[in-house]
């Protein structure tokens, strides 16, 4: 067997012509081919010419098309000439057995070298039984007496398809799937084990765990309940479910009909108790039968961690604390940890003190490889020096060698990206990428760029006096977690203020990449496009959530569309690959003055224009008065920007009745500091077509105090000003309150909303079963006492269908998850902390539990 | 060599960065590169990476620890009166951090002699060697003696310690 080479730069134009096209002969004749399970939509697909199971350097490979189909471009003589390795990967390829959602977890098939052109679990049984030293003949036929296939059933047909005319590939289709769940569950417990080894383990799961239950199998109703016989779990296995982040699960088991009867399964306590100013915006993770909790510490102890509970009944596995590095005072106010990330058998736990630590998912020990130079101890990586203000918020995002391609600093590595907060204190943000095996830093993207890179000359270039070089302090923190579209290769992140926050005399100029999305290239971390929400920002309008990404049909044609809701109100939708506006934001002047001035003279310069969408805002964007502790407030247009304190603003930015002028005080500005659609995680469900994003209703009176002289970043909040909110308990609920709201992405229109009687700070997550998931805070007649519940909502229609009451009022800012377990479906989430308690007593209480519910047994 | 005799060198130099770079390198074309690791005060860390490798490096990892890479990086060649008759390629690269500069202010603006902090790059046939200088010693030589100052010095000293050894792992 000779090793194919080609030369590099003809690779790419493979890898991509190849994916979605070529004339497939689906007969498998020549050098084309069907991946299944069922069929297999975006695997992996690749000649292993040296037989490690690795796609290598020099490896031809494709991508299987939306109908499970793929092409070699070469000479069917060199296809024949190697064995054929499919990639199903988590988070990307789709089984269109169940076509909503990609696979939470990755596996690998192998054919034969020179029959099959067909790659499957079938294939991959004749495989290991000719790897054991078998001629394929007779592993065929070993194969069929085992499964009891009779003489019509051909092991290297495809089966999906065989079925349409001989009923006798129903079973084998069942046999298939059961397979492929042996197949997942060997590559997700053991990653790192070689291809012999999987196969050897494969071939004793088939004996020990699906011959004895075949007949079973075989006569089961439906692939998917063949699957649930061989222990099938579906997990949730990043934070945001998916590399999309559209926290949609494809389970279904608990649906409109049945979501009222759901109830408490069990609990896991933390121990960690009641504390105010340590939100928990984290959810656990499900990867086969153990769900992983991060353990986000105590307010004043620098510990955190990550804890292994059995997904089934909340029976501690193994439990893991790490110690922090000091961790600054500044920092303690905005601990708001999303937790971990998972990947290759290891958790990846982001924490306070700006690290970043690799963890054996098995055995909860410290991965000592993972390291940043040859002084470290191991088992952590620094990404950012909290002495300069920087901490991390965001669960890493994992993502396999496979998926990148194979021309940057990135490629044939594994990788985890994080980007760092901390922009409040006045840093520079950045995102990176790191190799997840050993800790070294590949590529990064800094946010903020410097004089001589693009997008330098969107700040002053100062370069003497105690404030020169500000791009330095210029924030555009990345504080949630990006997307990763596999399809173009892209990284997709949004980006927090500038800096400072609310004091732009500094900082003249649109400021870029703050308050921006932006997508860079995940194999070099190079900008590929971006877009800035809001130019030189004064109102901490910034990405607060993660992107999403989806598919939409636009024009008849298949598009990948990144989502992202803005502090502003409005949701921007982008072409994922280029950028382009799916609905059109056009620059638009605004209110520009002010009467901001800083100590050395410089006035405040508001950025003349900002992008105004066409698309339908989600909330309320000002320009209107209201009742507030017995004064009226003048709820200014979005982007009218801060006055200095202890002025007075007139009719620049006023409707004539403001006339005349009237305190900076009383001068608010809709949407709130809070949006809009703040951190609260968003969903998305392919069967609706619709986005569900968690927003605030509420206007924030903004101050500017420009600082006199540098920030230290370990200091606190380095604003530049200051602003307040809040709802008084005389104040209505309809002018400071919180909306679920259903957006059409296609139309740019809400289609429905769902009233909150408080800000909303609860993430969503929605399922195949046309349902939604939203924690809730209810006030009752009495004002100091609020309810707090777990709600369910028709996706389609908005109607609430449940109110599960959670335990002690406790309210929840985190994103719920939902996970099969044998068949059953549960639904968790993480109850603790609270940032609504910022607004006080009146808005529920905290809490340190993770809740699972399910139906009745 | 006593590094106390460095404020009377700096007299005679236009300005700090260039007396510095001047200094490091009339030292190495004097004495030689094996005479200046052998008794040079400054601190040094060898390495197989070239100049560039190093440079990229820099960057990359500056974020880190928020450095800004301050004025550009300056590469010349030098033919040193060895037994061998080498080249040898030398770099200064300087650095600042906003945070170190505001600390180091707090407690004595006199300090802030000591910024950017410099970093020479000499890369021979056999590899690099990057020095640099410990700023609390530094501080020290010059005279300051401010307990504070000392201990937040090491403190920047013990962070661009292990930023070094990470850009040259």
């Amino acid at each position: 067997m000779h090793r194919i080479t080609i030369p590099f730069l003809f690779s790419i134009p493979l890898l991509i012509s190849c994916g979605g096209g070529g004339t497939v002969d689906r007969s498998g004749a020549n050098n084309s081919g069907i991946v299944l399970d069922g069929y297999l939509k975006s695997a992996t697909v690749f000649l292993d010419c040296n037989n490690n199971g690795e796609l290598d350097d020099g490896e031809i490979s494709t991508l299987s098309d939306q109908s499970g189909a793929y092409y070699f471009n070469v000479a069917t003589s060199t296809v024949n000439s190697c064995p054929k390795v499919a990639k199903a990967i988590a988070g990307v390829t789709v089984d269109l057995d169940e076509p909503n959602s990609p696979l939470t977890e990755s596996y690998t098939m192998v054919a034969p070298a020179t029959k099959s052109s067909v790659v499957s679990p079938l294939t991959t049984l004749v495989y290991a039984k000719i790897q054991e030293g078998k001629p394929q003949e007779d592993a065929i036929t070993e194969l069929k007496t085992e499964m009891g296939f009779d003489d019509s059933i051909d092991v290297f047909e495809d089966y999906v398809k065989g079925k349409e005319s001989n009923t006798n590939y129903t079973e084998v289709h069942n046999v298939a799937t059961t397979l492929a769940e042996k197949l997942r569950e060997i590559d997700t417990l053991n990653p790192d084990s070689t291809i012999t080894d999987k196969l050897t383990n494969f071939r004793t799961k088939v004996d020990n765990d699906i011959i004895p239950i075949l007949s079973n199998i075989k006569n089961a109703t439906s692939p998917k309940a063949a699957k649930k016989l061989a222990g099938g779990t579906v997990g949730w296995s990043s934070f945001s479910g998916d590399y999309g982040n559209t926290r949609f699960s494809r389970l279904d088991s608990i649906d409109t009909t049945n979501v009222s009867q759901l109830e408490q399964k069990w609990k896991y306590e933390t121990g960690r108790g009641a504390q105010a100013w340590l939100a928990w915006y984290f959810n656990p993770l499900v990867v086969r039968d153990t769900m992983y909790i991060p353990d986000v510490g105590e307010f004043t102890k620098d510990k955190m961690g990550v804890i292994a509970v059995n997904a089934k009944t909340g029976a501690e596995i193994w439990k893991k604390e790490v110690t922090l590095s000091t961790v600054k005072d500044a920092v303690y106010y905005t601990r708001s940890s999303r937790g971990i990330g998972y990947g290759n058998n290891r958790i990846y736990l982001s924490t306070y003190d700006a690290r970043v630590w690799s963890i054996n998912a098995k055995t909860g020990e410290l991965d000592t490889n993972f390291k940043d130079n040859s002084e470290s101890t191991g088992g952590y990586i620094t990404t950012a020096d909290g002495d300069a203000g920087y901490y991390l918020t965001q669960a890493p995002v994992f993502i396999p060698k496979s998926l990148i391609p194979s021309n940057g600093a990135a490629s044939g590595r594994n990788i985890i990206v994080i980007g760092n907060a901390g922009g409040e204190h006045q840093t520079r943000g950045h995102i990176s990428a790191y190799d997840a095996d050993n800790g070294e830093l590949l590529w990064r993207f800094y946010t903020v760029p410097s004089p001589s890179e693009y997008g330098g000359d969107t700040w002053p270039n100062v370069t003497t006096g105690i404030f020169k070089n500000p791009y330095s302090r210029g924030g555009g923190a990345v504080w949630v977690s990006p997307a990763f579209d596999a399809k173009n290769g892209l990284v997709i992140f949004g980006t927090g203020n500038a800096g400072p926050d609310l004091d732009g005399t500094r900082r003249e100029g649109a400021n870029l990449f703050s308050a921006s999305i932006v997508a860079v290239n995940v194999a070099t971390g190079k900008r590929v496009w971006h877009f800035q929400q809001v130019h030189h920002d004064l109102w901490d309008y910034d990405q607060g959530s993660s992107p999403m990404i989806f598919n939409l049909k636009v024009n008849g044609k298949d598009k990948t569309i990144v989502g992202a809701a803005g502090k502003t109100g409005w949701y921007y939708l982008f072409d994922s690959k280029t950028g382009e506006l799916l609905h059109e934001c056009p620059e638009t002047a605004v209110p520009t003055t002010t009467s901001v001035v800083n100590n050395e003279g410089q006035p405040e310069i508001p950025y003349p224009t900002q992008p105004m969408c066409k698309s339908e805002a989600f909330v309320s964007q000002g320009d209107r008065t209201i009742s507030h502790s017995g004064r009226t407030l003048y709820i200014s247009p979005i982007f009218t920007p801060p006055g200095p304190p202890g002025t007075y603003i007139s009719k620049h930015m006023s409707p004539s009745q403001w006339s005349p002028e009237v305190p900076v005080s009383d001068v608010w500005v809709e949407p709130s500091v809070y949006g809009g659609s703040d951190f609260p995680p968003l969903s998305h469900s392919p069967l609706t077509g619709l986005s569900y994003i968690p927003a605030n209703i509420g206007p924030t009176n903004f101050t500017a105090v420009p600082d006199t002289s540098l920030h230290d970043p370990s200091k606190g909040f380095g604003g530049g000003g200051y602003w307040s909110y809040g709802r008084n308990k005389t104040d209505t609920k309809e002018e400071w309150s919180g909306q679920l709201v259903a957006y059409d992405p296609l139309t740019g229109t809400v289609k429905w909303t769902h009233k909150t009687d408080t800000f909303n700070f609860s993430g969503t997550c929605s399922t195949a079963g046309n349902l939604v998931f939203m924690p809730e805070t209810v006030e009752t007649s009495d004002v100091d006492v609020t309810l707090t519940y777990f709600s369910a909502f028709n996706a389609t229609t908005g109607e609430r269908l449940l109110q599960w009451p959670i335990p002690d009022n406790v309210s929840v800012n985190a994103g719920c998850i939902t996970y099969e377990i044998e068949g059953k479906q549960y639904i968790a989430f993480a109850a603790g902390g609270s940032f609504n308690n910022e607004f006080g007593s009146i808005i529920g209480a905290h809490g340190d539990d993770i809740y699972v519910l399910g139906l009745p047994d | 060599m006593n590094l106390k005799i460095y404020p009377r060198f700096l007299n005679r130099c236009a300005s700090l960065r260039r007396c510095v770079n001047q200094f490091l390198i009339f030292v190495i074309l004097v004495f030689g590169i094996e005479e200046v690791l052998a008794e040079s005060p400054i601190k040094k860390i060898g390495t197989n990476q070239t100049i560039e490798e190093i440079s990229e490096k820099i960057k990359l990892h500056s974020g880190t620890y928020n450095l800004s890479i301050f004025g550009s990086m300056r590469f010349n060649d030098y033919l040193v009166s060895t037994k061998n008759k080498k080249n040898i390629t030398a770099a200064t690269i300087e650095l600042v951090a906003p945070h170190w500069v505001s600390k180091i202010e707090k407690i004595d603006g006199n300090a802030l002699i000591v910024f950017p902090i410099r970093i020479l790059i000499v890369e021979a046939d056999s590899g690099s060697v990057v020095s640099f200088y410990d700023l609390r010693n530094l501080l020290r030589s010059m005279g300051f003696k401010n307990k504070d100052l000392l201990k937040e010095a090491d403190n920047i000293d013990s962070k661009f310690n292990y930023f070094l050894r990470t850009v040259l792992r």
